[in-house]
C-alpha cells in the first residue's frame, strides 16, 4: 500500500484543542484583570512583572498547542520541521539577549535621546497645541470654560 | 449552457517519486517560509518588549486607550477560524468537497469579523489623533513617549492585518481549487498549506494580544 501523506485529522482532538485554546485565552484575560493586592506571601516580586510572566507563560502554552496539534508538528515522522520551528526560537532568544544587553545599559554610556537630538516629544507638542487652542477660545469667549 | 466542472484527481508532479514525497516537500517549504515569517514578527515583538521595558509608563498610558474586550473578541474570531480551517482539512481528507467549502466560507466569515473589529479600533485611534510619531495629536497624555506605544501598535497590528488579508486570499484560492481538484486522503495539500499559514496568523496574534492589550 502506498504511504499516505501527512496525518489523519481527528475531530475529537481538534475540538479539545479549540476548547483548551479558548480557556487559555480566557485565562490570560482573567489574570490581566485580577486586582494586584491581597496576595499574601508574594511581596518578594513585583506583581506587575508576575502578571506579565503568567500571561506570557499561558501564551507560550497556547503556541505549543497550536504548533503541535493544529500545525501537526506532533504527528511528523521526521522531526525536521520541528527543528526548523524550535531553531527559530533559539535564534530569537539570542537576539533578545544581545539587544537587551545593548538597549538596557545604553543609558549608562550615552546621554538621553532628547539631549542628543534636541528633540521635542510629539506628545508634549500636542498637549501645548491643545492648551493654546483652549486659551484662544477662552480669549474669544471668556464665558466658555477651558478644558 | 454553463459548463459543469467535475473535480479531477490530483496527479503527482513528474519531479516527485510519490504523493508522500511531494506532500513532505511542500510542507518543508511552507515551514521554511513560516520560519522566515516568525523571524520577522519575532524581531517586531522583541522590539515591542524592549519598548515596554524602556517606556513602561507610555505603554500603560497607551494601553488604557485600547479596549481589551475588542482584543478578546478578535482572539475568539482567530481561534475559531483556526478550528474551521482544521475542520476544512479534516473534511478534505474525507473527500467531502461541500463541507470543505462550507468551512472555508466560515473561516472567511470569522476573518472578516476580525477585520471589522480592527476597522472600528483603527477609526477610533485616527479620530482621537492617537497616531505614531509626529502624526500624534492626542491630548491629555502625561508621558512624553506615549506616541511610541501607538507607533508599535500600528506597525505590529498593521503587519498582522496584512497577513490576515493574504490568509483570506488563500482561503478564496482554496475555494477555487476545490472546484477543479478532488481532495482525497492522499491529496489535500492546498487546504493543509493554507491552514498552516492561518495557524501562523494565530500564533502571532497569541503574542500580540497580551503585549498590546493585557500587559501593562
Amino acid at each position: 500500500m502506498e504511504n499516505l501523506p501527512g496525518h489523519t485529522y481527528d475531530i475529537k482532538v481538534l475540538v479539545r484543542v479549540y476548547v483548551a485554546l479558548l480557556v487559555l485565552a480566557g485565562g490570560m484575560v482573567v489574570v490581566s484583570l485580577a486586582p494586584l493586592e491581597n496576595i499574601a506571601g508574594l511581596d518578594w516580586i513585583d506583581l506587575h512583572v508576575l502578571k506579565g510572566l503568567v500571561i506570557f507563560g499561558l501564551a507560550t502554552i497556547m503556541v505549543s498547542i497550536v504548533s503541535g496539534f493544529l500545525m501537526g508538528l506532533r504527528y511528523e515522522k521526521s522531526k525536521l520541521n520541528t527543528v526548523v520551528f524550535l531553531g527559530n526560537f533559539a535564534f530569537l532568544a539570542l537576539f533578545i539577549v544581545f539587544t537587551w544587553a545593548d538597549i538596557g545599559f545604553r543609558g549608562l554610556v550615552y546621554p538621553s535621546f532628547e539631549e542628543q537630538l534636541n528633540w521635542e516629544s510629539p506628545v508634549d507638542k500636542a498637549n501645548k497645541a491643545h492648551a493654546g487652542e483652549s486659551e484662544e477660545a477662552e480669549e474669544a469667549d471668556p464665558e466658555t470654560p477651558a478644558h | 449552457m454553463a459548463e459543469v466542472t467535475v473535480p479531477k484527481e490530483h496527479e503527482v508532479a513528474h519531479h516527485f517519486d510519490d504523493l508522500e514525497q511531494e506532500f513532505e516537500s511542500h510542507r518543508l517549504g511552507m515551514w521554511l517560509f513560516i520560519a522566515s515569517e516568525i523571524m520577522m514578527f519575532g524581531a517586531l515583538l522583541v522590539g515591542g518588549l524592549l519598548l515596554l521595558y524602556k517606556f513602561p509608563a507610555a505603554f500603560a498610558e497607551g494601553r488604557a486607550h485600547l479596549d481589551w474586550r475588542l482584543g478578546t473578541l478578535n482572539t475568539f474570531f482567530l481561534l475559531t477560524s483556526g478550528l474551521t480551517m482544521a475542520l476544512a482539512a479534516w473534511h478534505a481528507q474525507r473527500s467531502e468537497q461541500d463541507k470543505v467549502r462550507r468551512n472555508l466560507l466560515l473561516s472567511l466569515a470569522f476573518a472578516t469579523g476580525f477585520l471589522i473589529v480592527k476597522y472600528f479600533e483603527y477609526s477610533a485611534k485616527f479620530h482621537h489623533g492617537l497616531l505614531p510619531g509626529n502624526a500624534f495629536s492626542g491630548h491629555g497624555f502625561t508621558d512624553p513617549n506615549a506616541h511610541v506605544f501607538f507607533g508599535f501598535y500600528f506597525v505590529a497590528t498593521g503587519l498582522h492585518v496584512l497577513h490576515v488579508l493574504i490568509g483570506m486570499g488563500l482561503m478564496v484560492w482554496c475555494l477555487f481549487v476545490s472546484r477543479k481538484v478532488k481532495f482525497t486522503r492522499a491529496y489535500y495539500t492546498p487546504v493543509e498549506q493554507s491552514g498552516l499559514y492561518w495557524a501562523l496568523i494565530d500564533l502571532v496574534w497569541i503574542f500580540l494580544f497580551p503585549l498590546l492589550y493585557l500587559v501593562a
